[in-house]
């Protein structure tokens, strides 16, 4: 298991900072195991979040973006300043400040 | 027709018992029990207000906040953290039944910001919407602001910058590492103004809710019923305060 963190402000979304457990070895293709992720944007019910952070447990990175668009879609959350675009371009930053020896590159 | 609310001029409170009453406001107007709300408020002693999603560790520096004497809550509303010194801040709470509210999130941020403009226009400041949820003056913001809706109410919650002072809010919020405060208050005043910024006087708070107050009136066509909270409303503010906004598990939750 490896710990990855980012912030980052992806196209179209706030500020966003990503901590996550992921499989290993880290690549595009590990697995998130927990994630949690802050910043400065919405999300309406906004205690449905949480159900959407655990959505994406299994789920690659790679995918993420997918799986987050997806399950908050199906949980019926309006989202202002994230997206899954967002969010996997965030993971993958994470992931390449990992592989290069960075932590938490902001 | 002109659409009745009422209109609640708190005056000063601190960071718990202002988040408590908002709160509390939310769930009269939801309930029907209240007309739709205007809020008018400020803060004592200066807050910070995080943001639904935020952490407090990330974003604030906590020591530093109780050197200054400044209390740090956690909002029901998304967004940033916010520093609450020399602003008017307001809340308006609506029906998601009523005419004013639109079920699209951008669509409602920006006709309840047109309040806003109008208000700041009656103070001879020309300001536009910049979405999501920003208010802007010559590109700069001057007010931010925050929605949600529960209880099929629609929320929303901002500030109005009377002033700005850079320094103290940067030795309160977390920096990114890479970046010197020097370098970040020149980025801030690059981006932020204020009502005194922008018309060279000092208006102060009384002339700016004024303001804001008729700016509301006039552009959503709004008869304002001056009010107080209720009874209820009261002890129900209370309750959150204590029971919730200055709560450790409130507060640190993310």
């Amino acid at each position: 298991m490896s710990l990855i963190s980012a912030t980052a402000k992806p196209e179209g979304c706030k500020l966003l900072r990503i901590r996550a457990e992921i499989s290993d070895p880290p690549g595009p293709s590990s697995l998130i195991l927990a994630i949690t992720i802050n910043g400065d944007f919405f999300a309406i019910p906004e205690e449905a979040f949480e159900k959407i952070e655990a959505g994406l447990e299994g789920c690659s990175i790679a995918n993420s973006g997918t799986r987050f668009d997806q399950t908050a879609a199906t949980l019926g959350v309006s989202l202002a300043g994230i997206n899954g675009q967002g969010l996997r371009e965030a993971l993958l930053k994470g992931l390449a400040d990992k592989m290069a020896g960075r932590e938490n590159g902001q | 027709m002109s659409h009745s609310f009422r209109l609640l001029e708190t005056g000063y409170s601190n960071a718990f018992y202002n988040m408590g009453l908002d709160s509390a406001i939310l769930d009269s107007v939801a309930s029907g029990e209240s007309l739709p709300t205007l809020r008018l408020y400020g803060w004592k002693p200066s807050a910070i207000s995080l943001g639904y999603f935020q952490s407090a560790e990330e974003e604030i520096d906590l020591s530093a906040c109780r050197e200054h004497g400044v209390d740090v809550v956690r909002r029901i509303t998304g967004g940033g953290a916010v520093f609450h010194d020399a602003e008017v801040t307001y809340s308006i709470g609506i029906p998601e039944s009523h005419p004013l509210a639109s079920p699209s999130i951008p669509e409602s941020y920006r006709i309840l910001c047109q309040g806003i403009i109008e208000g700041l226009a009656l103070l001879g400041i020309g300001a536009e919407f910049a979405p999501i949820n920003d208010i802007i003056v010559y590109g700069k913001k001057i007010s931010g602001n925050a929605q949600t809706r529960r209880n099929h109410c629609i929320f929303q919650h901002g500030t109005i910058l009377l002033s700005v002072d850079a320094e103290t809010m940067f030795s309160l919020l977390r920096v990114p590492k890479e970046k010197s405060r020097g370098k970040l208050i020149q980025d801030i005043m690059s981006r932020v103004t204020s009502v005194s910024a922008v018309t060279g006087r000092d208006l102060g708070f009384e002339t700016v809710a004024g303001a804001l107050k008729s700016g509301f009136a006039s552009a959503l066509d709004i008869d304002f019923r001056t009010g107080q909270a209720s009874a209820d409303e009261l002890k129900q503010a209370d309750a959150y305060a204590f029971g919730k906004f200055s709560s450790k598990e409130w507060t640190f939750r993310r």
